[in-house]
């Protein structure tokens, strides 16, 4: 009897335990399918704490509004609405299970909701001024060789001190510091870190919804007009091309750019409508030319060297606006306003290609967004303006057509010259300007097959930096999985995409057509309850005229994860080789907590990395990771040191 | 009118001129395993053997420029076991024609399979440098693999002389997903240069609306299509927009008796 209890106690523990990996999974092919377009230094610890969050503090379907459900970018707009009318319609839900009888909700989909959700039955009830855990992570991680990271002003360790006050609370706060690897531990001639973030947030039930002092980050409509912090551009998921506001929230991660400074607050206008009003003063960094005006913005966060450390703070930013968020059955609408102002004036550079960028130190930008869900069709779209009346748009559609298979269409259209500072459109190039664009994408879920595919053509009006001349292009996306049983899974991935760069040969009258294509297969085995293999062997290849080159990227990676167990760990062991640098190959790396990276492998050489996860006690951890990269010549291996990463974080979690 | 010849021979592997109807031109031309009255011009194995009489008109406009379109006709007359189809078709300008007609029989062998052949003669002008006549045949199969799932195989106007069109070979499958979806897909080559996949959907939004829509992936081209039904007409309307050479706009209309 007492082994049928812990049979069935196991069975609960560790089905949760699948399924989490199943929407981890979700972000790890999402983060794979943008690595090219995601700055090298950017920080997805947002993405990735928003999910453990949710984990920690499962979002109850029951009582959740559309916004907090758009946390969960594996839902499509049209089952967001099917749910919310399911239970104005039938009442509270019981099982999670009874969501397969709404449509678009597939089995997959409800495993992949699984870890973040729960169907309590509990009556609305007044939000509890304090009902919050402490979460307390502490970071510290060494890159071992001379690098870029070394030559900098300050010692090569990086450092992470992260506070949250969080909960199911009206109060909530949080506190960063942090020092990238290369910077001085304090920075500017004060006497603190060289990043620091904090809030305090209170969320209301009443007509004050939230207010937000500090840093915080704000997603409206599309992303064509106010969009902070990460966004989904291009996937294999057909649902994340329309994107899910979720209005305004307190910011936590440690990107140095992506965030707004100063007070915003959310108001209850009304039964179908809520307005938010921000505002934001804060520094960025910038390069300032000898007649004080900017050339540039620096995003990276960076300060090691000296003239990183010279740039750092330059530029005062000034931003207010407002948002106000209209809701009503199936439609939703959002009117963003808002304006920017500096105190340097923008000139940049003499470029060809960079005179249509912004100049000046004040810019007005407004947009319109939509949503609306008929049936099993769901539009969405957004219309953005600047102050020079410049325009961009983007038109979606998201058709459910059977229960198995689905049709995504997004068309966009961004002027050469428009200008936003918080745009985050769907967009091939890294700015929401400059571009037209149609994708098409389509995703079949049959048993234990699935297939998902898309494509997007694109077209350039203006130049680009290294092509000088107006080009197009095209990108071609299909993807083929087979999970034969429960404890096996199959992927064959192939992506390909053209467009145009200059020519190699100097003065060259038009630029080429460059192509690079990648072909995976995949396997994911779980010989035993404990133990996860997965085997990667990814083709690259590289064409420009008629000189393709290729690139080999295998590796082999090794989940154990018993439970109850105190200590779980992860190991990678990869090989890869590519002709150069135009041939490399990117692939999503484990790491601590909170931490998510994706390695670039060009050259030839060897990648290993151990991550452990040690529970101390109850509510602490100790994360420990462990990364090599040896760099081969062709006679063998370099005689240089490999480069070493290391990293040892702490989690307390207590109430 | 010497743009229009240039137009012909740079963009001439662009499109092919040889018309399908619109039903198959809004899913990108994806022919290999589609039952359809104008498959005549596809593979002859998947002309509708409904048993009734079809006809049918085409109207083609390259790249929406005034002269250069397609226009042709298809007729489907069921017989004994099996269909004789018969299409005519015309493209070019004052300068440049190309004139065509196709005869195909098609029928059932057994539950499953069903096959079809066709000939056709075809005759090429260039104003001042004369005129060609040519003959090719084509030959298909349609396999039922399951109730809703079907692979074809084409090969289209073989001929061991010149002919104007190049041999086209295809191979597809067709899935009727649920009583409202159709999905296509297909491989197709007609040189060692100008081979690719294409793929098609066609939804019914409305018991009598369907919408279309696919792409090719060499050259790269996208689709939309749009259907109308009433009773026994059927009213079809396509485009092919090309990245550099613009919108093809289709129109066919056709009646089963």
């Amino acid at each position: 009897m007492l082994f049928r209890w812990l049979l069935l106690l196991a069975i609960c523990l560790v089905r949760p335990a699948f399924a989490r990996q199943a929407g981890e999974k979700e972000i790890t092919d999402v983060i794979e399918s943008m690595a090219e377009a995601i700055p090298e230094h950017y920080d997805m610890s947002e993405l990735t704490g928003t999910l453990e969050y949710l984990q920690k503090h499962p979002l109850n379907l029951n009582q959740a509004t559309a916004t907090e459900l758009k946390q969960l970018f594996f839902l499509s707009p049209i089952q967001i609405t099917n749910l919310l009318a399911h239970i104005k319609e039938s009442g509270a839900l019981l099982d999670l299970l009874e969501l397969q009888a709404l449509p678009g909700f597939s089995e997959k989909v409800i495993q992949a909701l699984k870890p973040f959700v729960t169907c309590a039955p509990s009556p609305t009830q007044r939000r509890a001024l304090f009902s919050a855990g402490h979460d307390l992570l502490l970071r510290y991680g060494l890159g071992l060789k001379d690098s870029a990271e070394n030559k900098g002003t300050g010692s090569p360790d990086r450092m992470l001190l992260r506070y949250r006050l969080s909960g199911t609370g009206a109060v909530n706060a949080g506190l960063t510091l942090e020092k990238d690897p290369g910077e001085p531990l304090v920075a500017g001639g004060a006497h603190l870190p060289d990043f620091v973030s904090a809030n305090l947030s209170f969320k209301g039930n009443g007509p004050l919804r939230q207010i937000v002092l500090g840093d915080y980050g704000l997603q409206f409509g599309q992303g064509l007009t106010m969009w902070t912090g990460f966004s989904f551009g291009k996937s294999p998921d057909i649902t994340s091309t329309a994107r899910k506001e979720t209005g305004l929230r307190p910011y936590y991660s440690v990107n140095e750019y992506a965030f707004l400074r100063g007070l915003a607050i959310t108001l209850k206008t009304g039964l179908t409508h809520e307005l938010t009003l921000f505002g934001s003063k804060r520094m960025l960094d910038a390069s300032v030319s000898e007649d004080g005006t900017v050339t540039a913005l620096q995003q990276s966060g960076l300060h090691r060297t000296p003239s990183e450390l010279r740039n750092r703070q330059r530029l005062g930013q000034l931003v207010y606006g407002g948002a106000m968020q209209f809701t009503r059955g199936r439609l939703e609408a959002t009117l963003t306003s808002f304006v920017t102002m500096f105190n340097r004036t923008f000139a940049p550079g003499k470029q060809v290609y960079e005179l249509l960028d912004f100049r000046g130190d004040k810019l007005f930008n407004c947009g319109l967004a939509y949503g609306y869900t008929l049936r099993n069709v769901s539009f969405s779209g957004e219309v953005a303006a600047d102050g020079s009346g410049r325009v961009a748009l983007i038109q979606g559609m998201l058709l459910s057509l059977s229960r198995a298979i689905s049709l995504g269409l997004s068309y966009r259209n961004y002027a050469a010259s428009f200008q936003n500072f918080f745009a985050q459109g769907v967009a091939e190039g890294s700015e929401t300007s400059n571009e037209r664009g149609l994708y098409t994408g389509i995703q079949l879920h049959l048993g234990k097959w699935n297939f998902s595919a898309y494509t997007d053509w694109f077209s350039f009006p203006w130049l680009r930096y290294r092509v000088d001349a107006p080009s197009s292009g095209r990108e071609h996306f299909a993807e083929l999985s087979w999970t034969p049983d429960k404890v096996s899974r199959f992927t064959l991935r192939m992506k390909t995409e053209t467009k145009a760069q200059n020519g190699s040969v100097l003065y060259s009258a038009f630029p080429e057509d460059t192509g690079r294509s990648n072909y995976r297969l995949e396997g994911q085995w779980m010989p035993g309850r404990q133990v996860t293999l997965q085997t990667r062997v990814e083709l690259s290849n590289y064409r420009k005229l008629a000189l393709p080159e290729y690139g080999l990227l295998i590796y082999q990676d090794v989940q154990w994860a018993k439970p109850f167990a105190r200590l779980s760990a992860n190991l990678r062991l990869g090989w890869f080789r590519t002709a150069s640098y135009n041939s490399r190959i990117y692939a999503y790396e484990n790491d601590v907590l909170y931490g998510a990276a994706f390695g670039v492998f060009s050259g030839r050489g060897l990648k290993a990395y151990l991550n452990a996860r040690y529970k101390l006690f109850k509510g602490a951890d100790c994360y420990f990771r462990w990364g090599t990269l040896w760099r081969m010549q062709a006679a063998g291996i370099d005689e240089t040191r490999p480069y070493v990463d290391f990293r040892i974080q702490l989690r307390y979690l207590f109430e | 009118m010497y743009f229009f010849l240039f137009l012909f021979f740079i963009a001439s592997p662009c499109f092919a001129q040889v018309s399908q109807g619109a039903r198959s031109y809004g899913m990108a031309q994806c022919t290999a395993a589609l039952t359809d009255p104008w498959s005549v011009n596809g593979n002859p194995a998947g002309v509708s053997l409904s048993g009734r009489v079809f006809i049918g008109l085409s109207h083609t406009r390259q790249h929406l420029v005034t002269d250069l379109a397609t226009a042709a006709i298809a007729v489907v007359i069921p017989s004994h076991g099996g269909a004789f189809s018969l299409s005519a078709e015309r493209y070019g300008f004052d300068s440049f024609t190309q004139t065509g007609a196709r005869l195909a029989y098609s029928r059932k062998f057994g539950r499953r399979v069903s096959a079809g052949l066709a000939l056709s003669c075809s005759r090429q002008a260039i104003a001042g440098y004369g005129s060609e006549l040519g003959a090719a045949a084509s030959a298909g199969i349609h396999i039922a693999c399951t109730e809703s799932l079907t692979a074809g195989a084409f090969i289209r106007d073989f001929s061991t002389k010149h002919f104007p069109t190049k041999p086209l070979i295809g191979l597809g499958l067709a899935w009727q997903a649920s009583d409202r979806l159709l999905l296509l897909s297909d491989f197709y080559t007609d040189s060692p240069e100008m081979r690719g996949i294409r793929a098609g959907l066609e939804y019914a939004v409305l018991n009598r609306v369907l919408f279309r829509g696919g792409l090719q992936s060499k050259p790269f081209v996208q689709y939309a299509g749009l259907g109308w039904r009433p009773g026994s007409l059927q009213c079809e309307l396509a485009v092919a927009a090309h990245p550099v050479l613009g919108l093809s706009p289709q129109i066919s209309a056709g009646y089963a008796f």
